[in-house]
């Protein structure tokens, strides 16, 4: 991030006369948890400008007083060397003028910490220093010192447990204080061998301000950035050469020693030392013997993640129709009937209430399971569990060629495959980055989500959340086994070993869990919400253009260029078993090569539109409040039916028959009916397999073309679109293979040899790949 | 004790080693020699490596290693552990 765009983001986040106050901290040490306690739901989540660092800032009323408050991205230090959030959050603090600081640290791993409190009070910012998780370090036999770190650092320090608000009111005093009388930071002074060399070299530096100057000059020194001008680089040289005969030491070496051990010295006055373990690290220890250990590692983390899509789908599943029939009630019947009584043409009464308010009511159906996924993930990040996931993962990644870290984008690729590409980044192997990036797109979004609950609604209402954690788990199966093609074949190589920090197991905090679920909800409503409603008005006039003998004009939607456009294609997805009848589904799929969300808006907008000469009686005469009671009545229904699903729990009695199925959907609007009746289990099954591994959307093609350049994106649509084409054949064609056994083999074979000739193909891309580079190597030696 | 200049002086000593084994021996926090051995990577002063422990390394065989000291470190680490993480000294200061 250039410093204009720093000073820019500064000045954005003051308004008028509100002080600004910046939350900075490395990561895994509740710094978001203490951001939520500050300001609440009042935030605005985004991307620093011109990278893709998440930005999330608030506003936060202190002592009856509005103050702005900017959450920095947690990093373990300023210097460089660690992407773009180290420089997003370096950038900030030297040239913005935020009024405080707080520097957030964890008492139970209090002296690695004090690094970045070390290059924090060499910004020269007015700081307050949030001793964080006290209770753990206690539990682990610790004694925090808070009176004797505030001695050390010469600033006020607050003992907190953020998770559970407990030192939240000293915390707002010794703000309200720092504000009024801002705590004056004095800049470390080194020993002389150092701040001599460091005070010569800052005088051929650039830079507005002292403060400016000597912190470039400590990074120039710790050779994480390079010299700009040939004076500069002179300058170091000169500063290093004096630092290494004055200390013995390198001048890098000795400056960073020097930083570490006065973290060592300072953590000492801030915390003493009990003679037993704690109860809690003895715990954690325990637990993570479990979960880590070789062989329960990875079963346990699918078994969790099996555990969350089943909970959410069966827990939502109670809530499911409420959702669907009151918003179906309010936003289709509703809105519908007040333009009808309006006087409004049919047309447009049929086009706003079936095309937008079909869309919305589809996003609100889907609430309560999305929203518990989300609540389930906060839970499993902020007990720390997550991170675990990624260790336990490392080995089995590393099998793959990957790093452990590869897990870390996988899990952000749940919510969207976009910034799960973008996060691909933090991998500092080229190869490793690559395979990370081409596994991406199968991790099942939230919009897909929506694709397969609909679905699941229709076809597998018992069994739901079984087959949507199927679908999860073939995403990851196919993301491991692409990066273990590739892998092997057209990119070859190890992978680089990764080294994480591992936090202590804490109990969630209620309220920071539904915070995080609530923004991510928010964020999954408005996109998804706007895109729906948006493509079901198209969706909704589309179907009723086509050709005509006079030229371009109004028809049947059986005569619509949609329709013959997806006529036209339908046989090419027969094998995976949609018939020429179900052409809404081939334009769902069209669609959806822009966003997923399209699949169900396209869906929602043809259906709503075939079925719009009822919709109109419905607008008519329609029984709003009857409608509203009977929703309510299906709370308890669900729940009945919920208990009597557990003898079941694989829900296998849903694939009996299409009828079962169709019958169990109990759908009660227009799209989910005709997905019913133009489907079978299977068939729909084959179309979410084939959903879930073709071409993500067009925001995740701009991102790997962005990472990996055209060629790699070529190759990740063409390889999603085929795979995901196999898939759903071989699936469809193994189901209905004893009806038409001949034409089976033929299709499965066909596939089977089409994915062998891949693999020799990308062998033989491997094997030029290595020819070539042998070649380099050869010229370059002599 | 300065973190940094002890744990190089020990692995300086020791040539391999794990990063726990290190904080034991010097009682820091294992967190903190990892970012003690994060910098001496950086610096191209030491080296990771994955010792292999659970065929020929950590139960008694030398059959199918190069005598690469990784034995004992694995051997410590105990039968749970197929491979670790060890580093090595490349450093001539």
């Amino acid at each position: 991030m250039s410093d204009i765009m720093a000073k820019a983001l500064a000045a954005g986040a003051r308004s008028g006369d509100m002080p600004v106050i910046a939350i900075a901290g490395n990561p895994n040490c509740g710094k978001t948890t203490l951001f939520n306690l500050l300001t609440g739901a009042r935030q605005k989540v985004g991307n620093w400008p011109g990278v893709t660092v998440e930005y999330r800032s608030g506003t936060a009323r202190i002592d009856g007083r509005k103050m702005s408050v900017v959450d920095l991205p947690g990093v373990y230090s300023l210097l460089g060397g660690g992407g773009a959030d180290q420089d997003v959050a370096r950038s900030y603090l030297l040239h913005s003028d935020a009024d405080l600081v707080i520097n957030i640290v964890d008492a139970a791993n209090l002296e690695r910490h004090l690094s970045m409190t070390f290059e924090l009070m060499q910004t020269g910012k007015p700081l307050v220093v949030v001793m964080n998780m006290v209770d753990e370090a206690e539990a682990m036999g610790l004694l925090p010192n808070p009176e004797g770190l505030a001695e050390a650092l010469g600033v006020p320090v607050v003992p907190m447990v953020a998770r559970t608000g407990r030192g939240f009111g000293q915390l707002v005093e010794t703000i309200v204080a720092a504000l009024r009388e801002p705590p004056v930071v004095h800049t470390h002074v080194f020993e002389p061998a150092i701040e001599n060399p460091l005070r010569n070299l800052r005088a051929h530096l650039p830079g507005e301000s002292y403060v400016q100057k000597r912190f470039e000059a400590l990074r120039l020194i710790e050779d994480v950035t390079e010299p700009q001008t040939s004076e500069i680089a002179n300058a170091v040289a000169e500063a290093a050469a004096s630092i290494r005969a004055m200390t013995g030491e390198a001048a890098a070496d000795a400056v960073a020693g020097h930083r570490f051990g006065w973290a060592h010295d300072t953590a000492r006055r801030g915390m003493g030392f009990g003679d037993r373990k704690g109860a809690g690290r003895h715990m954690t220890d325990v637990i993570d013997r479990v979960v880590l250990s070789d062989w329960l590692g990875v079963p346990i983390f699918l078994a969790v993640l099996y555990a969350v899509f089943v909970v959410s789908f069966s827990g939502g599943n109670i809530f499911l129709d409420l959702f669907d029939q009151v918003s179906a009630t309010l936003l289709i019947d509703g809105v519908g009937h007040l333009l009808h009584v309006l006087g409004l043409p049919d047309w447009l009464v049929a086009v706003t209430a079936g095309g937008v308010g079909g869309g919305l009511n589809l996003v609100f159906t889907f609430v309560p399971p999305i929203g518990l996924t989300f609540v389930f993930l906060a839970l499993l990040e902020d007990s720390g569990y997550m991170a675990r996931a990624a260790y336990a993962m490392d080995r089995l990644m590393r099998k793959m060629g990957l790093p452990g870290n590869a897990l870390v984008p996988m899990i952000v690729g749940f919510g969207c495959n976009v910034p799960a590409i973008m996060g691909s980044r933090i991998i500092e192997d080229p190869r490793g980055r690559l395979l990370t990036v081409l596994m991406q797109p199968f991790m099942s979004c939230s919009a897909r989500l929506t694709i397969y609950m609909a679905f699941a609604v229709v076809f597998f209402r018992e069994s739901g959340g079984q087959v949507v954690f199927a679908l999860y788990v073939l995403g990851i199966v196919v993301a491991f086994l692409t990066a273990l093609l590739i892998g092997r074949t057209a990119v070859r190589g190890e992978a680089m070993p990764f080294v994480m920090e591992l936090p202590p197991y804490r109990l969630p905090s209620l309220r920071s869990v539904l915070l995080q679920a609530w923004q991510r909800l928010k964020v999954f409503l408005m996109r998804v919400g706007r895109v729906i409603a948006a493509i079901g008005i198209v969706l909704f006039i589309l179907p009723g253009i086509g050709w005509t003998g006079s030229g371009i004009a109004t028809t049947d939607i059986e005569h619509s260029f949609l329709a013959e456009g997806s006529k036209a294609l339908t046989p090419l997805f027969t094998p995976m078993g949609i018939e020429k009848d179900n052409w809404p589904a081939v334009s769902g799929l069209i669609a959806g090569a822009a966003a997923k969300e399209i699949v169900i808006g396209a869906l929602n907008g043809i259906y709503q539109r075939q079925d719009s000469a009822d919709q109109m009686a419905r607008y008519r005469d329609p029984d709003l409040l009857g409608q509203l009671v009977a929703a309510l009545q299906t709370v308890p229904d669900n729940a009945v039916a919920l208990v009597t699903t557990f003898g079941d729990p694989l829900g296998l009695a849903a694939f009996e028959s299409s009828e079962a199925a169709t019958e169990a959907s109990g759908a009660s609007n227009a799209t989910l009916k005709a997905i019913a009746e133009g489907f079978t289990p299977l068939s729909a099954f084959a179309y979410l397999v084939f959903v879930l591994l073709y071409v993500p959307c067009a925001a995740a093609m701009g991102a790997l073309k962005r990472e990996v350049g055209w060629g790699w994106m070529g190759f990740s649509v063409a390889y999603g679109v085929g795979l995901g084409w196999g898939a759903a054949t071989l699936i469809y064609q193994t189901g209905t293979f004893a009806a038409h056994p001949q034409s089976s083999a033929l299709w499965i074979a066909g596939v089977l040899g089409a994915f062998g000739l891949l693999i020799v193909g990308l062998r033989l891309i491997g094997d030029r790949t290595v020819a070539r580079a042998r070649l380099r190597l050869a010229e370059q030696r002599t | 004790m300065n973190p940094l200049f002890a744990v190089r002086d020990l692995l300086r000593q020791r040539q391999i080693a794990t990063s726990g084994q290190l904080a034991t021996e010097l009682s820091l926090a294992t967190e903190i020699v990892d970012d003690v051995l994060a910098h001496w990577q950086r610096r191209g002063m030491v080296e990771s490596e994955v010792v292999e422990t659970g065929r020929g390394c950590g139960i008694g065989s030398r059959s199918s290693c190069g005598g690469c000291n990784g034995c004992d470190i694995a051997a410590k680490a105990g039968p749970s552990s197929p491979s670790i993480s060890a580093y090595r000294w490349l450093g001539t200061h």
